[in-house]
């Protein structure tokens, strides 16, 4: 604890005077239950972070939190520290892991009904928590209002479908690559299924795609698979129940809570550390979306991972393409076996 | 040749339930799981093989597990995907591979690997495969595979591979 409060400057308070037995009561009872079931989160040591509410000195009890006041002069009971530590509020209720015991909270109701003492304290403006810049904030790419882009120079106006391709060829062109073909149907299903729900079609799904040339089909197909409470719509609500948070932390590392996706009493910290060549290429991945990291890591990594997962189940080998090729290339290599495949080969073949 | 030729009074035969498999004991807490728990069940659903040593005294000297799977090939670029097929390859698994604590030294893991992949071998000559694909548990198992000079499976550090035309090679030479 960086302050104690019998440490504090007897300097400035405006309420009256606590009495010797309020002022023990506080020491002796509301005290120790503070440092015992607050302090964790809401002192000077653990920081800003829970509501900007420091709880281990008198100013910053009565300064209160980011929620104004714990304390409401005229009716106490309608304070907000006995509204959340009785657990009225249904959004905030504290301690967060479990009300407090029935004596800890007659000891609480008790010092707030009779005034909530403290010892006198130096009243100085709450400090200012936030390290926000929000000027600089304001200069990030999703705050700039829309506005016209000139479409860049491209070689094959033709292959344009409409302008957003004008970019997408250009940056093509730029790095010397050629447009694939437009894939064929039974490619498409596969892609956008595996896009939207980390799996691949059915045979079933294949074929009445593929039979299906109306011109809303691939609409109907996106509908149908965004409806798919097996798949995208249980990974979206999922995932809006994880709280699935990401903080670059010092620009090194991604920290992430998962929940169990059945059980939401089972919750284990992901640390991922990151390099800084991993960090950039995540970080210009999700750009080139247009999404945040966030949503990069839930919609992408996290999309794939389920993927590799499925796959194992089937004993499907999932290998990027750079994987593929240097298999493929692997398997078609001449078989010229080294001394230790020809020793292996003798065994094999029943040679002692 | 009917096969590897095993230290007198060993055998080995496919995974059965009267076999002490929960007495097996390879010092790697994964490896045993499986066979005392898992093995039996998933030989029963067909979904892989097993087949264990047995020592002169009945006990499970060692055994390997055997499975099938597929490599998916189905995504690539065009200009690759024109010389490369459009479809999963199916390959052969040896997924798990162990020797009982009491005989390790004794060089049994090589002639259950060696047997593993004759089995293999025989299998393809009915069923194609592209490779044998070996699944390692940890760096003790990988190094024990990598002394027969089986590569690394692209971008799969803990799974070796070895391509089927070495593997008839073996058998032929």
């Amino acid at each position: 604890m960086a302050t104690s409060l019998a440490d504090e400057a007897l300097v400035q308070r405006s309420d009256p005077k606590p009495t010797p037995e309020q002022l023990e009561f506080f020491e002796t009872q509301v005290r120790p239950l503070l440092v015992k079931r607050c302090h964790k989160c809401h002192s000077t040591e653990s920081g800003p972070e829970n509501g900007s509410l420091i709880l281990d000195t008198a100013a910053g009890i009565a300064a209160g939190g980011s929620r104004g006041s714990m304390f409401h002069k005229e009716m106490p009971d309608k304070g907000l520290l006995l509204q959340v530590i009785t657990y009225r509020d249904a959004d905030l209720q504290m301690p967060p892991d479990g009300k407090l015991a029935a004596a800890e909270l007659a000891i609480l109701e008790r010092w707030v009904r009779d005034g909530a003492a403290l010892p006198e304290y130096k009243a100085e403006p709450r400090p200012k928590l936030s390290k926000v810049d929000w000027v600089e904030g304001r200069k990030f790419w999703s705050f700039q209002p829309l506005r016209p882009t000139p479409l860049p120079m491209i070689s094959d106006p033709q292959w344009v479908a409409r302008p957003l391709d004008t970019f997408v060829l250009a940056k093509l062109s730029a790095h010397k690559l050629t447009p694939n073909p437009p894939a064929d149907r039974a490619q498409l299903l596969r892609r956008m299924t595996f896009d939207l729900t980390g799996l691949p079609p059915t045979p079933d799904e294949l074929d009445a795609f593929v039979a299906d040339n109306s011109a809303q089909s691939v609409e109907r197909l996106v509908d149908r698979l965004l409806a798919s409470h097996k798949t995208y719509g249980r990974l979206l609500s999922t995932l809006t129940v994880l709280h699935y948070a990401i903080q670059f932390r010092r620009g090194e590392s991604i920290m992430a809570k998962c929940t169990n996706e059945t059980t939401t009493s089972k919750v284990s910290p992901l640390m991922v550390r990151l390099d800084a060549e991993s960090k950039r290429s995540l970080t210009d991945a999700a750009e080139l979306r247009r999404i945040s990291v966030s949503d990069y890591v839930r919609t992408v990594t996290v999309a794939q991972a389920r993927r590799e997962v499925a796959s194992a189940r089937d004993q499907t080998i999932q290998l990027s393409p750079d994987e593929q090729l240097a298999f493929w290339q692997a398997l078609q290599a001449s078989a010229k076996l080294s001394p230790a495949q020809k020793r292996l080969g003798a065994i094999m073949r029943g040679q002692r | 040749m009917s096969g590897v030729v095993l230290p007198p009074g060993f055998s080995l035969e496919p995974l059965q339930r009267t076999q002490p498999r929960r007495h097996f004991d390879c010092g790697q807490s994964e490896v045993n799981d499986w066979l005392h728990t898992k093995a039996l069940q998933h030989q029963d659903k067909r979904l892989s093989a097993t087949k264990v040593l047995l020592a002169g005294d009945s006990a499970i000297a060692g055994f390997y597990t055997l499975a099938t799977g597929q490599v998916d090939f189905g995504d690539l670029p065009s200009e690759l995907a024109r010389k490369l097929p459009r479809r999963a390859l199916p390959v052969a698994i040896l997924a798990w591979l162990g020797v009982s604590v009491a005989h390790q030294g004794e060089k049994l893991g090589d002639l259950l690997l060696a047997q593993s992949l004759r089995d293999c071998y025989e299998a393809g000559q009915t069923f194609a495969f592209v490779a044998v694909i070996l699944d390692c548990v940890d760096d003790r198992a990988k190094s024990f595979y990598q002394r027969w000079d089986f590569a690394e499976l692209p971008g799969n550090p803990y799974r070796l591979f070895l391509n089927s035309q070495t593997l008839a090679a073996m058998m032929r030479s």
